[in-house]
């Protein structure tokens, strides 16, 4: 059993519709980390997450409030944890009550390998990396906190677009 | 004097305490900036702010009294911003405002953070920060477009109460994309002021951005794919080339800014054909921008434009204290019960009466 698989996407939209049919089979729990540098699909990711769990609205960058919130069949949270200062600081914006909440929630995380001992699994790590072209990009899929197969089953039902 | 109000503001990263009669001149503007506090993070970090909020507060408020030469009997009113912003940095004010209000019987109006942007240009005064920027005549209802670090909306303003945002930005902020190209090349934090005084010096036709056309149609913005382009350009030439001191640095600085002025001009123009309006306001602290001040009164001609000074263009508490005082018993007051709201809406913000509902 591999420990990772990769997903090309060639444009933007593919990376939003990876987003959406991911977001079609959480469950509620889950943890997405997000891993990439600026401009490598993050947010249009979690666009795309959003759309898949039917959340009304528009999802923008997280950056200037770190926390937004967006209520679909699961509510998502939106974090950007770029400009946290350090881990004590997942406590006054409310990371934990937040990760702890019932009807468990999603949780989509930018910069979520800044504070990796925070998060609660499962988890399901997504890397963001930039590939040939300008639109390219190789994603980059661990899963931790449940079997990679299980996973992998569920991506490949949403199946690569 | 009666009918003072007194303004606080701490959404973000300013402690600020304003001391504002009923005509909106402000007597007083004290600003407490935690800029070099969060430099080195490249962006305003929550702890940091709600910590350096509680300790700024009281001397602020004590500050905005002695500039203005009056004491807290003197006051009629307090106004707070009660949201959008950062949690911890909200609570702040709205408690500062909740305990004064409580202890010396005075109402308290809870205020929405872009809609005093939006009000902005009617402050005037000495602590205002500069004078006579108002064009002859200017009124409601106006088109107001609202740039900031958190903040990209066209906003059409009926009246201080009566606000409709009919365009905003669909992934990063204009303040945003400023700050995260001034990341890429290295210039630091805030990255607005960085790149408008590089991009001064540089050439805005070398670099050809795309400007975003949203298929979505009405008057909203993007800014995502530029930040994009910037940072694949930066990887593909390698980021030695925008070294300080060589050319292309400021060239790319240029470049970028060139598209996101062209970005938020072509939307300003075409809400204004749509609507009809013949007056224009540019507020909140991308307002500040040399280029977009340029670009505008050059692009905008035979258009009744404000660019409040940027004292009233940054974060402040003299544009809530003024919207407070207009807006008087129309305002939504805020009880000891009641929260701040981060995502507060500007819809649901500045309709009457809200906040008891809230």
């Amino acid at each position: 059993m591999k420990e990772t698989f990769d997903i090309a996407t060639h444009s933007p939209e593919q990376t939003f519709e990876l987003g959406r049919r991911i977001g079609a089979f959480l469950r509620g729990g889950e943890t997405l980390s997000l891993i990439g540098d600026l401009g490598a699909g993050k947010t249009l990711f979690t666009q795309g997450l959003a759309k898949g769990l039917g959340a009304a609205g528009e999802v923008v960058s997280p950056t200037f409030l770190i926390h937004r919130i967006y209520q679909g069949r699961l509510r998502l949270h939106h974090f950007d944890f770029y400009r946290l200062a350090g881990e004590s600081d997942l406590e006054s914006i409310g990371f934990y009550d937040f990760q702890a909440e019932d009807p468990p929630a999603v949780i989509a995380i930018e910069w979520g390998d800044r504070f990796p001992r925070a998060l609660d699994e499962p988890i399901l790590q997504i890397e963001f990396h930039t590939g040939a072209s300008e639109t390219d990009r190789r994603i980059a899929v661990r899963a931790k906190g449940v079997p990679m197969d299980e996973w992998r089953t569920l991506v490949d039902k949403a199946g690569a677009p | 004097m009666n009918g003072l109000t007194l303004g606080i503001e701490t959404s973000c990263d300013e402690t600020a305490c304003a001391v504002v009669t009923r005509e909106s001149e402000a007597l007083s503007n004290a600003i407490a900036s935690q800029v070099e506090l969060h430099a080195s993070y490249g962006g305003v970090v929550p702890e940091l702010a709600s910590r350096a909020h509680l300790a700024n507060m009281i001397p602020i408020y004590e500050a905005a009294l002695r500039d203005a030469g009056v004491a807290i009997g003197d006051i009629s009113a307090i106004a707070v911003t009660r949201g959008p912003g950062l949690v911890g940095s909200l609570l702040v004010g709205l408690e500062t405002a909740k305990s004064l209000g409580y202890v010396h019987h005075l109402p308290v109006r809870g205020i929405h953070h872009v809609a005093a942007h939006v009000y902005s240009p009617f402050v005037h005064g000495r602590a205002a920060g500069g004078e006579g920027f108002l064009p002859a005549g200017f009124d409601f209802p106006y088109l107001a477009l609202a740039v900031s670090g958190g903040h990209t909306s066209l906003i059409v303003a009926e009246a201080p109460d009566r606000l409709r945002t009919i365009g905003r930005t669909v992934d990063d902020a204009a303040g945003e994309a400023y700050d995260k190209v001034a990341r890429l090349l290295g210039l630091g934090y805030p990255g607005g002021p960085l790149i408008d005084r590089l991009a001064a010096e540089g050439d805005s036709t070398r670099y050809a951005f795309t400007r975003a056309r949203l298929k979505t149609g009405g008057f909203n913005f993007s800014f995502s794919g530029l930040k994009t382009a910037i940072a694949r350009l930066v990887e593909r030439e390698g980021s030695i080339v925008f070294a300080p001191e060589r050319p292309e640095r400021a060239d790319l600085a240029a470049s970028f800014q060139a598209a996101v002025i062209d970005s938020l001009l072509t939307n300003c123009e075409r809400a204004l054909e749509s609507t009809g309006f013949s007056r224009l306001a540019v507020v909140g602290g991308v307002a500040c921008n040399r280029g977009l001040r340029c670009a505008a009164a050059e692009r905008l001609r035979g258009v009744s434009l404000v660019f409040p000074p940027p004292l009233l263009c940054t974060d402040n508490a003299a544009m809530v204290a003024a919207l407070g005082a207009a807006l008087g018993e129309r305002a939504g007051r805020v009880e000891l019960s009641t929260n701040v709201d981060t995502n507060l809406s500007l819809e649901q913000g500045t309709e009457s009466g809200a906040m008891q509902r809230a």
